[in-house]
């Protein structure tokens, strides 16, 4: 652990490809000419019909990759080098220096490659793909995953900030990306979430999201002679869970508005004081409804509400690197982009919301994400001096009050986990209908949690629970992998697709366990408990909550592993 | 009917994990979602779409319209009964 708190975080360079370019400046460029990247995209191999999509130029994307040199790794491998060595170069920071760290955000990686059978090939693991990312662009320290549904871009941008903050690193680069595959086009279409016609959040037509794929870097650094100009600061984040529903938003909004307070402390400021907020605005029914009631609790419906979504798409986990970056590109123009396509407002609360473009003096911006699992996150952004950034060190004694775990002891997996949950003697039909990582989790955190007298247990909002593994949720995906390729043209199977994501498991303890606080999911290569304790310290000591479980759960195929602690800080 | 209705709740059992439940344990006139009966959700319905679509070659085109159908065993069943091709 660091020994110095910093104050300052500090954006620096930034790249990002998109459907709307390559490049940060070329993105941007297309956005203020009103020019959406969004296609009709015809193929076959992602989907029985045609759909809309914010797809990366395939011939651009070939010409970009050669004329750099890069040759080696699967496509999402290279356009993520690409954009890490174009950062690493605009900004001159020395990826083999100690000092610098590599985030990758994504939801599926290299998902694309994944076949059916038991035996995956390395390269769908996040973990090798960000290991091999590193190596490629000459990364000494061992890269960070995170993968968090559709919040993994801000979340992996919240833990950066973290970091720096408590002196892990100087500079880390942020790179975020998900590719258009037909794993998650079949999912969202069986999920009947996707839009018609290019996507209209917040509109009362809108009927869905637009699908979109997306790389974006971005490098935090406590080094302001790194920042670009004008100087755009970190100034601080909060994440949280609905404890709701693993794919449904939240009916009330109170978790994003959790999220929003938490990111608003943590910057010293009070919600007037945001010039504008760029949420997650999907343009699905619920997703935009949540977000209207979410920002009405938190104050902010007199303030300008954006959605970059009809510009890319939803890119998933690039989602919230790149709409990050072109938050910042908007305070440094003074500017906030209009919501492409907005008409006729569609929201049970308030909004301000614009198709069009305009000048703006704001000093500060919102950025939120939410996804599945009932996860959100907000990262408030600020001109140098705009916001205030709270960095205080909590003096209390940090300590463990409870630990538990589950490992293979002869019995196959459904049989141990079935005898372990009846023996709860809390019946819950839920139960039934979770993957085995799901089930893992649940009874591994019902059994830690049992140890727990609720009277010590802080509100719901205040407990946070981090976790990682390393198959991420490789067990399910081959399971709706099958179901593709052995029923290619009746679809996906929505109960299945919901767990194909990493993070669901925190969702489902969250909502069992009434857990509101941060939910944040790393993959490892290997199971560090001491990464996670050092997590849950940071988020004790700095604040961000009063409780936390992390712990490790892994699942694929019989091999099975659970182990979660409790940590807690005295007054 | 008794045959439909016996066959729809076997086909539910199976496509939305419902472990330790058996089709006796349905009631065929309970609410299938919310409080009380089954306590199915937005998840459920879409695989409920999907059992319409697969088994029965039946296509909600507006999701919307689902509500009333998919209220109780009951209720699907008369739904496929008078769509089935």
């Amino acid at each position: 652990m660091g020994s110095e708190m910093t104050t300052h975080v500090y954006l620096g360079a930034d790249y990002v490809v998109s459907s709307g370019g390559f490049g940060t400046e070329e993105n941007l460029r297309n956005i203020e000419a009103y020019r959406s990247g969004v296609i009709r995209v015809d193929d076959l191999s992602l989907y029985g019909d045609p759909f809309l999509a914010g797809r990366i130029d395939p011939q651009r994307e070939g010409q970009e990759v050669s004329a750099a040199g890069i040759t080696e790794g699967t496509r999402l491998e290279k356009l993520m080098q690409l954009i890490i060595e174009r950062v690493l170069a605009l900004s001159g920071v020395d990826s083999r220096a100690k000092e610098t760290g590599l985030i990758v955000a994504t939801t599926k990686g290299n998902i694309d490659l994944l076949r059916g059978g038991m035996d995956p090939g390395q390269e769908v693991y996040l973990s090798e793909l960000a290991r091999r990312v590193a190596k490629r662009t000459g990364f000494v320290c061992d890269p960070v995953v995170v993968s968090n549904a559709c919040i993994s871009g801000v979340s992996a941008l919240i833990v950066a900030g973290r970091l720096i903050r408590r002196g892990d690193y100087r500079h880390v680069v942020v790179v975020g990306g998900d590719l258009l595959t037909d794993f998650v086009v079949s999912g969202f279409q069986a999920f009947k979430s996707v839009s018609r016609g290019l996507c209209r959040p917040y509109d009362r037509d809108r009927d869905g999201l637009t699908m979109g794929e997306a790389c974006g870097a971005l490098l935090l650094t406590a080094d302001r002679q790194r920042a670009l100009s004008p100087v755009v600061e970190w100034s601080g984040g909060g994440i949280s869970d609905d404890a709701n529903h693993i794919s449904g938003p939240s009916r009330t909004g109170e978790g994003l508005c959790f999220a929003i307070r938490r990111a608003l402390e943590e910057s010293g400021i009070v919600a007037r004081q945001i010039g504008f907020v760029n949420a997650h605005g999907t343009a699905t029914v619920y997703n935009d409804e949540m977000e209207s009631k979410a920002i009405a609790m938190a104050g902010l419906s007199e303030v300008p509400l954006t959605s970059l979504k009809p510009y890319f798409g939803h890119t998933l986990g690039a989602a919230g690197v790149i709409e990050t970056i072109v938050c910042a590109a908007q305070l440094r123009r003074k500017l906030i982009y209009g919501t492409l396509g907005f008409e006729h407002e569609g929201v049970p609360c308030p909004v301000r919301v614009s198709a069009r473009h305009a000048k703006s003096e704001a000093g500060i911006c919102l950025k939120t994400a939410s996804g599945f699992g009932g996860c959100n996150a907000a990262l408030v952004l600020a001109l140098e001096g705009a916001a205030n950034p709270v960095v205080e060190e909590r003096s209390g004694a940090v300590r463990m009050k409870a630990s538990c775990g589950l490992q293979p002891q002869g019995l196959p997996f459904g049989e141990m986990i079935r005898g372990e949950f009846r023996a709860l003697e809390s019946p819950n039909l839920k139960f039934f209908k979770m993957d085995d990582l799901c089930k893992l989790g649940y009874v591994t955190a019902e059994k830690l949690l049992r140890q727990v007298p609720g009277s010590i247990r802080p509100a719901p909002e205040r407990i946070a629970l981090v976790l990682a593994n390393r198959s991420s949720s490789l067990d399910t995906d081959l399971r709706h992998r099958e179901i593709l390729d052995t029923h290619p043209r009746e679809g996906a199977s929505p109960a299945v697709f919901v767990y194909t994501l990493a993070n669901i498991v925190a969702g489902e303890i969250c909502i069992r366990q009434r857990i509101q606080g941060e939910t944040t999911f790393f993959v490892q290569d290997c199971k560090s408990m001491t990464f996670l304790r050092d997590y849950a310290r940071l988020l004790l000591v700095t604040g961000a909550a009063d409780a936390v479980i992390c712990g490790w759960c892994e699942l694929l195929g019989t091999r099975f592993e659970s182990e979660f602690e409790y940590w807690d800080i005295t007054k | 009917m008794e045959e439909l209705i016996l066959k729809l709740k076997e086909q539910l059992i199976e496509a939305l994990n419902l472990e330790e439940i058996t089709p006796e344990d349905i009631d065929t006139e309970a609410p299938l979602f919310g409080e009380g009966g089954l306590g199915l959700d937005s998840i459920d319905a879409l695989e409920i779409i999907l059992i319409l679509e697969k088994q029965y070659g039946i296509r909600l085109e507006n999701p919307a319209e689902a509500k009333p159908i998919f209220y109780s065993v009951r209720t699907l069943a008369d739904f496929i009964e008078q769509n089935r091709k």
